[in-house]
């Protein structure tokens, strides 16, 4: 067993005594009732399954948590899908995902947004050339599988976001 | 089992098997025959069969017994046997002479003759088709005699006729929905109560195979009642059409009585139980004019391999034997097919339904004729095109548009075909191979028995809510839905709740028989009551969500339009009976959640509903509609006025009373001659793709894409989009990249996961130039058509197609992966 203790959309959890073996993804499914983080292959493949991981740097990566134990997020700061709206007003993002439908079934649509907002954070600390963003776009989003849409109205969402606010995202 | 393996923290609280099935009375529904967990001593049905259900108190324990038993050695076997060799799941045989002109009436046709099959007792693996075999019923041999003549014909020496006779080979694959098959039981031992949560397509015969299941289990393992709740889905692509888990789930609930037990596959286990698309092996002759280009006469031999339970298998089998021709006009065709017995997984209903096999064979087969004629393929294509009013496989025409040659034009103008050669040359100056790839397609929609039912409530502010039973999957039913409600009703519903299958106890409909397979006879017997309907729920499958899965709500709210709003919209306007306005209701239009009318004050939606309610007229509706290649139509009396609509049940409500069943005055349900017709509603697709091959790796890049289909009414222009773009990736991931080993190795070994089965990835498409072109409706009023695997089809030859052109191997099997690519290139 390992104590667990850790920062979950702002609000602290634990300490608590988790098994060694316990997967992230159970941990917030099954103990927490986070469901919003889908459950796609366990084996880290389709990142249907990706939370945003807070690094003390200021910056932030997502990570699958089918196959990562619970225990590796001891200390840490994470965001998931439940965390991304203040009260009823959605993300842009997510509403861009709505005006796009962006979405089908929506099972992976949680891992798309977190990576998406990964991706919106990171240009704002450091943009990119109007020239490299469907590169940049297309690199961020790629991994995630979908089975319905294509994917481009995920992308087109995403792009739209940015380039709504040029001077943020943009050099 | 060695149980031995789960002591302490990993032990199962209840240990389910064949046994404890036998012993509480458990019955397996037809559909459903085989096994549901294998008995100890038996040789398994097919590679990965379940032997035992294990339940867990607690998650934890489940957690940490699954882990432990993943290395695939829990089960322990006896002697090998050898596997089990079990009759074929169906043969059928469809053949077609036409007569001397396109007006005459065929010679030979299915519909004339009805559907006919060898004898099933045989002592050959495979069918006997020869019309002189032993044991052969009259109605074959007659069918078959034509048909060797067609064969005999492909196989002279006829110096006119350019004869190509090709194989074809397709590959088990996944549906790969999102999110794995998953649900909740919950047996309540003091009252009796079963109550299941889950999502499939199927939602009333999932319903139906639990109680039947269940309905002769002895105490106390028979539910009094037995309430299921559908939920929305990951992802179905007909993966979630009967298929058995809601039994095993069900088994769960019932074996664990008080408490709520969750059975949830991992994506392991959906490997290796879900339902699979069939693999096929093909055999296509085609003969072709050399001085017309036009097709003389095809045959094919098709041989489907079905795993270990029948599911859909002779459904698929006759369903891609009816689409074997195409968009093409054929005089003479024979087409065999026969789904086998297999120990692979089991396969059943998958995007495309067996069509996706046999068209993709077809338009490869296609361009190599076309090339062998030195023809244009877009050109060869519209000269052999079938017309509106020509006869499909089955003998009978199309009864909604056909528009092939607006398609086929807009491929050849379309720059990616156009500029071929161009982009060729200029490939080939940047060491790269390109080539450009053209296939065209039509798909059925519906299954020839598919019916909805609709309810719709209007309140006094004008809120409105809809009930529906056909589900959602992400493929856009319930906005569906609401648009088209819209349409009648001004303003999108604020309230819909779908995968209903027990809120229209106002109709109280009955059924009885098999829709597909009953005699006129019999229908036309069972029709004298007015609450009898050849089918009260149908699968949400073959691509009729719009058509089929909004057809009853959207007469419904005709209904309340009619003899609630405009009724109210007359008291307002002050329009008296006697006014010819008065009769103008189907010229009144809604603008901005107003109705309206020429020099009249628009009258918001929330007005008129209260006025309909304060005057007691219609607000609420509820009805069915069935279709067998047509709709049913009735007559009521509503409000002393005869109203006949595509419905065959309609129950209103008047103000904020009750409903009330209206007993139909007529009733015409389409004739059962129907079920002879292989398809009378049909949606068209053409697609381009232009790829870049490097030589050296073979890795293939799709440059551009265009993909152009017809689909009526769009009701939800976004989703229809969305489609389209998803059916590319799926037809991406066919063609190029997806396979499941059949048998030993395959994914009955419950080792297969995404690492090893890969489907389409964003940087696999050309996201920035996939082109989907929707034509517009023929008129403002045509009725939206199924479109959700027509889109799929198409890119798979395409891509075979623009393969060809790019390197000169003409594929006959897939996947073409990067690796086979290399190796044919190298």
């Amino acid at each position: 067993m390992t104590t667990l203790a850790l920062t979950i959309n702002g609000r602290a959890y634990g300490p608590t005594e988790v098994r060694d073996e316990l997967s992230m993804n159970d941990f917030l499914r099954e103990y927490l009732g986070l469901t919003g983080t889908k459950f796609g292959c366990g084996a880290a493949q389709c990142l249907s399954c990706a939370i945003i991981v807070d690094n003390p740097d200021g910056t932030s990566t997502t990570s699958p948590t089918c196959v990562v134990a619970a225990a590796n997020f001891n200390g840490k700061a994470i965001r998931t899908d439940e965390g991304h709206a203040r009260g009823n007003e959605l993300s842009a993002l997510q509403k861009a995902f709505i005006e796009h439908f962006a979405f089908q079934c929506g099972y992976c649509t949680a891992g798309f947004l977190n990576e998406g907002q990964v991706l919106l954070e990171r240009l704002a600390r450091k943009p990119v050339a109007r020239v490299d963003l469907e590169t940049t776009i297309a690199e961020a989003l790629d991994g995630h599988l979908c089975r319905c849409t294509g994917y481009v109205k995920y992308h087109e969402a995403v792009r739209d976001v940015i380039l709504a606010d040029p001077k943020r995202y943009l050099v | 089992m060695d149980l031995g393996r789960l002591k302490g923290a990993l032990e199962p609280a209840v240990v389910v098997t064949a046994d404890d099935l036998a012993r509480i009375g458990t019955r397996v529904p037809a559909f459903y025959a085989g096994d549901l967990l294998c008995p100890i001593g038996k040789t398994p049905l097919y590679l990965g069969q379940p032997v035992a259900l294990l339940i867990f108190e607690h998650f934890d324990a489940f957690d940490q017994a699954r882990l432990a038993l993943r290395d695939g050695t829990f089960v322990r076997f006896g002697e090998e046997t050898g596997p089990i060799v079990g009759p074929n799941y169906g043969a059928f045989r469809f053949t077609r002479v036409a007569g001397p002109t396109p007006d005459a009436p065929d010679v030979y046709s299915p519909i004339q003759a009805g559907w006919i099959s060898p004898a099933r007792i045989q002592d050959s693996a495979l069918p006997v088709w020869s019309p002189l075999a032993r044991q052969t019923p009259a109605n074959y041999a007659k069918g078959a005699v034509y048909g060797e003549q067609i064969r005999a014909e492909l196989a002279a020496k006829d110096p006119t006729l350019l004869v190509l006779d090709r194989e074809f080979e397709t590959q088990s694959v996944d549906p790969m929905f999102l999110e794995p098959e998953a649900g909740l039981a919950w047996f309540s031992g003091d009252s009796s109560k079963l109550e299941l949560v889950l999502g499939v397509q199927s939602p009333y015969d999932a319903a139906e195979a639990v109680a039947f299941m269940l309905g002769k289990a002895r105490a106390p393992f028979k539910p009094a009642r037995i309430n299921s709740h559908f939920a929305y889905m990951g992802g179905g692509f007909g993966g979630r059409d009967h298929t058995p888990f809601m039994l095993y789930l069900a088994l769960a609930g019932m074996f664990f009585p008080g408490r709520p037990v969750r059975l949830a596959h991992d994506r392991y286990q959906q490997f290796q139980g879900g339902i699979k698309r069939h693999a096929f092996k093909m055999r296509s002759q085609i003969g072709v004019d050399r001085t017309t280009g036009k097709i003389r006469a095809f045959a094919a031999d098709h041989v489907l391999d079905g795993g270990g339970l029948a599911n859909y298998s002779p459904n698929v089998a006759t369903v891609a034997a009816a689409a074997a021709i195409g968009i093409y006009d054929v005089p003479k065709l024979d087409v065999t097919t026969v789904a086998l017995h297999s120990r692979g997984v089991t396969a059943g209903s998958m995007r495309g339904y067996g069509t996706l096999q046999t068209m993709t064979a077809l338009e490869v087969l296609i361009d190599e004729t076309s090339a062998a004629l030195s023809l244009d393929p877009i050109e060869f294509r519209r000269r052999n095109a079938l017309g509106p009013n020509g006869r499909t496989m089955t003998g009978n025409p199309y009864t909604v548009s056909v528009r092939t040659p607006e398609i086929l034009d807009k491929l050849e103008k379309h720059p990616i075909w156009r500029d071929r050669a161009q982009e060729k040359a200029l490939g080939a100056q940047g060491g790269k191979l390109v080539g450009t790839g053209v296939a065209c397609v039509t798909k059925d929609y519906g299954s020839g028995a598919d019916c909805s039912f609709g309810k719709i409530e209007i309140d006094r502010e004008g809120r409105i809510s809809i009930h529906c039973d056909h589900v959602e999957m992400g493929t856009a039913v319930g906005t569906a839905v609401a648009n088209r409600v819209a349409l009648h009703l001004g303003a999108v519903a604020d309230e819909i709740t779908l995968a209903q299958i027990d809120a229209f106890d106002e109709l109280a409909l009955v059924t009885s028989g098999d829709p597909y397979t009953m005699d006129q006879k019999t229908q036309d017997a069972a029709a004298r009551n007015p609450r009898w309907v050849p089918s009260l729920s149908t699968v949400t499958t073959a691509s009729i969500g719009a058509h089929v899965g909004t057809q009853a709500a959207a007469e419904a709210a005709r209904v309340i339009l009619r003899f609630g709003l405009w009724p109210a919209a007359l008291e307002l306007w002050r329009i008296p009976a006697t006014d010819p306005r008065a009769k103008q209701w189907e010229t009144a239009a809604w603008k901005d959640g107003h109705l309206t009318m020429p020099d009249l004050a628009p009258l918001p939606l929330a007005r008129l509903a209260a006025t309909a309610h304060s005057r007691n007229l219609v607000t609420g509706a509820s009805t069915h509609a069935f279709s067998r290649w047509a709709w049913s139509r009735a007559r009521f009396q509503v409000a002393g006025v005869s109203w006949t609509a595509d419905i065959d049940a309609l129950a209103v409500r008047r103000g904020d009373g009750k409903f009330q069943r209206l007993d139909r005055s007529s009733v015409a349900f389409p004739p059962t001659d129907n079920n002879r017709i292989g398809a009378t509603y049909t949606s068209l697709c053409g697609t381009l793709v232009r790829v870049e091959i490097e030589r050296a790796s073979g890795a293939l890049n799709i440059a551009k894409a265009y993909s152009v289909l017809e689909c009526g009414r769009t009701l939800v222009p976004e989703v229809v989009r969305g489609q389209a773009q998803g059916g590319f990736a799926m037809g991406v991931g066919y063609a190029l990249l997806e396979s499941l080993p059949p048998y030993e190795g395959g994914p009955g070994n419950g080792q297969w996961n995404l690492g090893q089965y890969l489907i389409a990835r964003g940087s696999d498409l050309p996201l920035r130039d996939l082109e989907i072109e929707m034509l517009p409706p023929l008129t403002p009023d045509e009725p939206p058509k199924g479109m959700a695997e027509v889109v799929m089809i198409p890119v798979v030859p395409a891509l075979l197609n623009a393969i060809f052109d790019a390197t000169g191997h003409r594929f006959q099997s897939l996947p073409v992966t990067q690796k086979i690519l290399k190796g044919a290139l190298a």
